[in-house]
């Protein structure tokens, strides 16, 4: 049976973003779409969405 | 005044002219795509996936293969209204019923399963008509429309009320409105379908893999062509139909020559008359309509069935108004709602989504966001064994194939940076360092 769809993973640091993009792309390639999107500065470094879609998020 | 015999005599040529009419063979290609687009306009207001033509034969568990990319499957739609169901490829008879319907009088699975004993009731070897009575109900709201017979009967609605009280009103432009009576659903879960299609896909995976996507082009620009199955998880049917027309101009007939001027026909203000005149033109109907070379019944309000499935009687009518009721022999499915599965690589079925929200394109909705965990010690593990920038194929694959084995699996992405540090230390105790 077809493993689930990658999940959007929250909080995750502006220095690991490109590493979870490159793994979101390599490990499933159902994944077609990747959203990036400013979450906040937690005091420290600046935190961001990943958001995954195997289907256009943008149709219709 | 018009004597009953003239009377009979132009309830005859109008009925023939509006049986005539009624033929679809006439149409032209954009007519017949009009009268699709606007009945399923009307059906697609409900948010249930019209049908089109009217049809018995579909049911919960039936498996279209929807072939068309998805991005052209929302122009079709948007174009003509409705999606064809060209692909039957399997039947499904999923269980599920009884539990779904606990309590529900005589819903039970198996060969009774929904529809048939509403279709077929039970008999001691004699043929009864068919028992919707049980069945759970539903309802639709009133649906207007405009009719012209201008270059052709262009009609919107495929119901035959409508040509016949066109010609009764003898009009050439009408407005009207359109009730679904009499109106049914039934169905299954979704997660109850599921089970009965991806139990299926297994058995299929060898049918399926033919319709896995193709590889993506170097280069190529947007995603790749797939295919779909969409199964059925619940139907709307609808037994009876109301048309009501309006008449809104002048006669047709005014300025043919050879053709009967304005008759009173059907004035309710002379009460015997006007029954008088609705048992005329119902005996009429009944007869155009009937089984070759059966006599029109006595009781001119049981009209046999139309050739076509249905039967219409006159049910009111005044000079400017006609309102008519069509019945069909059996309810007939008029909409439907279904799950698309995406045919994955080597045949593999992907999650189901909604048909609806698919073909209307609405966004696809992502999963909630997990936490971002970092990469602790079996991450790491796992990312030296996958290889760098995850390009040990052999390794992804194998990982992919332990986690489709896990009950608790979960995609790849999430498991290396997500809060499953327990299957990390699964996956890197049975594959990683076994």
């Amino acid at each position: 049976m077809a493993l689930p769809p990658p999940s959007p993973k929250a909080h995750v640091p502006r220095d690991e973003v490109s590493n979870e993009v490159k793994m979101m792309l390599k490990l499933d390639d159902r994944v077609r779409w990747i959203a990036v999107v400013f979450e906040k500065n937690d005091g420290v470094q600046d935190l961001f969405t990943v958001t995954p879609w195997t289907s256009d998020p943008t149709a219709g | 005044m018009m004597t009953a015999h003239a009377v009979g005599r132009w309830v005859i040529g109008a009925v023939l002219v509006a049986l005539a009419g009624c033929s679809t063979t006439r149409m032209s290609g954009d007519q017949l795509a009009r009268v699709a687009k606007d009945w399923a306009l009307g059906i697609r207001a409900s948010q249930v996936i019209p049908v089109y033509p009217l049809t018995e034969d579909l049911q919960p568990g039936d498996v279209f293969l929807v072939e068309t990319p998805l991005a052209d499957q929302v122009k079709v739609y948007s174009e003509k209204g409705f999606l064809p169901l060209e692909n039957l490829v399997v039947r499904l008879h999923p269980k599920g019923y009884r539990d779904f319907y606990r309590g529900w009088p005589g819903v039970e699975d198996g060969k009774h399963a929904p529809p048939r004993r509403w279709q077929f009731p039970k008999t001691a070897g004699e043929e009864v008509p068919a028992d919707y009575s049980d069945a759970p109900l539903a309802a639709f709201p009133t649906y207007n429309f405009s009719v012209s017979r201008s270059g052709g009967l262009s009609l919107a609605i495929p119901v035959q009320s409508v040509p016949v009280g066109l010609n009764l009103l003898d009009t050439a432009s009408a407005n009207g409105t359109i009730t679904l009576k009499d109106a049914y659903t039934y169905g299954l879960p979704a997660r109850a379908m599921d089970d009965a299609v991806k139990g299926w896909g297994r058995e299929s995976r060898e049918y399926l893999q033919q319709y896995a996507p193709p590889p993506v082009e170097p280069g190529g620009k947007g995603p790749a062509k797939s295919f779909y199955l969409r199964v059925i998880n619940r139907v709307y049917l609808v037994k009876t139909v109301d048309v009501s027309l309006f008449s809104n101009r002048a006669t047709a007939a005014d300025a043919s020559a050879g053709v009967p001027g304005k008759v009173d026909l059907l004035n309710i203000g002379s009460d015997t008359e006007a029954k008088k005149r609705f048992d005329e033109v119902n005996k009429v109907l009944a007869a155009a309509s009937g089984p070759k070379g059966e006599a029109p019944a006595a009781d001119a309000a049981a009209a046999p069935p139309i050739s076509a499935g249905g039967s219409v009687r006159v049910a009111m009518a005044t000079s400017r108004s006609v309102s008519m009721v069509e019945s069909f022999a059996r309810p007939l499915v008029i909409g439907y709602l279904a799950t698309d599965y995406r045919i994955l690589d080597k045949g593999e079925l992907g999650p189901p989504q909604a048909s609806l929200a698919v073909i209307e394109g609405r966004p696809q909705l992502p999963a909630t966001p997990i936490p971002y965990s970092g990469c602790d010690s079996n991450c790491g593990k796992l990312k030296v064994w996958l290889g760098d920038d995850f390009n040990n194929k052999a390794n992804v694959k194998q990982l992919t194939q332990w986690m489709q084995q896990q009950p608790d699996a979960v995609a790849l992405p999430d498991l290396m940076t997500g809060p499953y540090p327990d299957l990390r230390r699964r996956a890197v105790a049975e594959i990683v360092e076994p």
